[in-house]
């Protein structure tokens, strides 16, 4: 009889909370409009512009249905501000109330190796590369850009900060969240930030640094000190600029090899072309997500090519240059 | 007796490997040596050590595919290229020289400065180090799918198509073979050979390990006890060592106790090549180094006769195995 009781109950519990698919989505700010690389920006009255942003967030707990905790192992998430979309998984919860994380990557999979994961892994290897080489260990920020030096609201001086070290793992408290979701999947909605992950940091003598310097770990910290994550509500913010936020963002910080960085804002899957100036084709690649970052597996000759996306109804295309 | 010795140099000497149904190596550990650790996550492999050796060698590598692993470190100089600073691709200098690979499998920390932690992981830095091979991990598995035999073996050895960890996890199976262990040291110390070492040599061991005790850092079988420390080679070190990754200026001029097998062959040396020979080395060890607020204790001025130096190198000397250049 008691068997019975307690198997009723299981499956009572089982039902009420089906499973979902979890999507979190960074919706990336600049100064309250709508992330893009190369736009002037500021932080602490100073104007910047970003020419890459990623961070790794880890350690992931969903609070939901009335005060149950599920607790994301091994799910990480390499973000980048051109990318609102990640997925977390599928888990058992049916309404959502909040979600902490942390900046970073938790040291046991920080002294692990890219080479233990394929390329598709967030944790695997990367390029522009996520992890330092030398010693192993990830890149937890990585905010390149230029900052106005000498101010002529011009910014011209460059910054390369990319933070390493398990002491910048930065802890982000609950945030309450309001999700909005259908049958099978609920989103997270946060908003990001973007400038704030520079503020404290003196930019113009910032320079190439990839190391755990006090610069390094602001940076990181700024994750929770200036509330770089934030709640957001998706129905009511309507300043982001829904249509025409479509592009594509070279990043060549290979010269050989430069990786293509696009986004949509319509859903649909893209398609993707690049061609040389005399209009050969050098790689087709179909169905892929709205947003990406898109690292040809080919060796090109030094020259001018051309990446053209397109979802079918609306095309956006780029020019970059290899060197080899 | 006489037996048992010749047994045991044919097992040491031939260092062989029986090969179970799981394919799964195991060596005889080489008299004198502990038991080789190696990682649960990359068992050793005859499969493995082939697709390492072949990948090891060839230049395919780097960009321009104009260098290998090899190049720099080469077996013909105990692996090391025998430059003050190594080359990397369209002759970029790297910061540092080259070190033997020599028993690397027994290290626990990789780089000058021990900031590395497996075989594996280190793999990824010439590949992508700008004045090395500058190249990218993918791109190399993307070469390797292009040609046939690195495409069966690869399935051979790992039941996958090229990728990063057959790259990382085949190199780093073959650099774990790289024993030496045949020395004339060896020998004498191991072997039983009480006539492989002259009056000389002896007399220099004896000064490396009791007077001048260098032992107290280059210690044990392979003459390194992995410590990571700063040994006064200069007042200001231009290449900061182990602080380049903690920031810490405790750990300014700081490197790894290198092996000292081979060491005749593996000139110039020091982390950056400045020193051309040994008896240069044996100069600064003389002096007891520069002034350096982070020197270490053990390193003091000490006397040593004219005589005794040569002793000294004389022992040095002995630690080279010819059996390990020739392959
Ligand atoms: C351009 C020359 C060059 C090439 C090519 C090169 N190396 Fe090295 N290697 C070096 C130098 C210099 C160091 C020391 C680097 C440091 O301390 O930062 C080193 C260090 C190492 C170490 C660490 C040794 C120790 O004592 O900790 C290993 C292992 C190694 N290399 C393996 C390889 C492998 C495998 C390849 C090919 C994938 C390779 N190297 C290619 C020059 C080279
Ligand atoms: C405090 C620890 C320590 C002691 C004691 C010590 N060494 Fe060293 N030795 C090192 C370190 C560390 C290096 C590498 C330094 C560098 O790269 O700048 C080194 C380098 C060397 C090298 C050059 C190796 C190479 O491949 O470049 C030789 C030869 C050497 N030592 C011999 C000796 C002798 C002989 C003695 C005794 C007189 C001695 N050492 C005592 C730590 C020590």
């Amino acid at each position: 009889m008691k068997k019975i009781v307690i198997a009723l109950c299981t499956i009572i519990c089982i039902n009420s909370s089906a499973q979902k698919n979890i999507v979190l989505r960074l919706n990336h700010y600049l100064n309250q409009s709508t992330f893009q690389y190369n736009q002037n920006f500021e932080t602490d009255g100073i104007i910047n512009k970003y020419t890459r942003l990623q961070y790794y967030l880890s350690g992931f707990e969903l609070f939901h249905d009335g005060g149950q905790m599920t607790v994301l192992n091994n799910t990480y998430v390499l973000a980048s501000g051109h990318i609102t979309n990640y997925y977390l998984g599928n888990f058992p919860v049916s309404s959502l109330e909040s979600i902490s994380f942390d900046v970073g990557v938790d040291q046991i999979a920080n002294s692990g190796n890219t080479t233990n994961y394929p390329a598709s892994h967030p944790l695997g290897p990367k390029s522009p590369p996520m992890d330092w080489g030398w010693p192993s260990g990830y890149f937890f920020v990585v905010t390149n850009g230029f900052t106005d030096s000498n101010n002529d609201n011009n910014p011209d001086t460059r910054f390369e900060l990319q933070a390493l070290g398990d002491q910048m793992l930065s802890p982000v408290d609950q945030i309450n969240i309001t999700p909005v979701g259908s049958n099978d999947t609920i989103y997270i909605d946060l908003k990001v930030n973007a400038e704030k992950f520079l503020s404290g940091i003196n930019l113009a003598t910032a320079g190439i640094d990839h190391s755990s310097s006090t610069n390094n770990l602001i940076m990181c910290n700024n994750s929770y000190q200036m509330n770089v994550f934030e709640t957001f509500n998706v129905t009511s913010s309507n300043d982001k600029g829904l249509t025409n936020n479509n592009f594509i963002h070279i990043d060549n910080t290979l010269s050989y090899a430069p990786t293509i960085n696009y986004h949509f804002e319509n859903s649909n899957k893209v398609n993707l072309k690049i061609t040389d100036l005399n209009g050969k084709i050098h790689i087709i690649e179909n169905n892929l997500q709205n947003e990406g970052s898109y690292f040809p597996l080919k060796e090109f000759p030094s020259g001018l090519y051309i990446v053209t996306i397109e979802n079918g109804s609306e095309t956006i295309y780029k020019k970059f240059n290899v060197v080899q | 007796m006489l037996f048992n010795k010749k047994v045991l140099l044919f097992l040491i000497i031939t260092f062989f490997f029986f090969s179970f149904k799981n394919k799964t190596i195991f060596f005889s550990v080489p008299s004198g040596f502990p038991k080789l650790v190696v990682p649960k996550e990359n068992p050793i492999t005859s499969e493995k050590i082939r697709l390492g050796k072949m990948l090891f060698f060839d230049k395919m590598l780097s960009r321009d595919s104009s260098i290998s692993c090899a190049s720099c470190h080469n077996p013909k100089y105990a692996f090391t290229d025998q430059l003050k600073k190594a080359k990397g691709i369209k002759d970029r200098t790297v910061s540092r020289n080259t070190p033997t690979l020599t028993n690397i499998a027994y290290n626990h920390s990789f780089l000058r400065d021990g900031v590395n932690p497996s075989l594996e992981a280190q793999v990824i830095v010439p590949i992508h180090e700008k004045n090395e091979f500058d190249f990218h991990i993918l791109l190399v598995a993307e070469r390797m799918k292009k040609n046939k035999k690195y495409v069966e073996l690869s399935k051979k050895a790992f039941g996958e198509e090229p990728n990063p960890k057959v790259i990382s996890n085949a190199i780093a199976s073959y650099e774990r073979t790289l024993i030496s262990s045949n020395s004339r040291f060896d020998q004498y110390n191991f072997h039983g050979d009480s006539l492989a070492l002259n009056a000389s040599e002896i007399r220099g061991m004896k000064l490396f390990y009791n007077k001048l005790n260098c032992s107290s850092c280059h210690s044990g079988f392979n003459f390194s006890n992995g410590e990571i420390v700063n040994t006064g080679l200069y007042e200001k070190y231009n290449d900061v060592g182990k602080m380049r990754v903690t920031l810490d200026q405790s750990d300014n001029g700081k490197f790894k106790v290198p092996t000292l097998r081979n060491i005749s062959i593996t000139y110039p040396y020091m982390h950056d090549g400045n020193i051309k020979t040994l008896e240069g080395v044996i100069d600064h060890y003389i002096k007891g180094g520069e002034k350096n607020p982070n020197k270490d204790e053990r390193i003091k001025a000490f006397n040593l006769s004219k005589l005794q130096k040569q002793d000294l190198i004389a022992f040095l000397k002995c630690l080279t195995d010819s059996s390990f250049i020739a392959r």
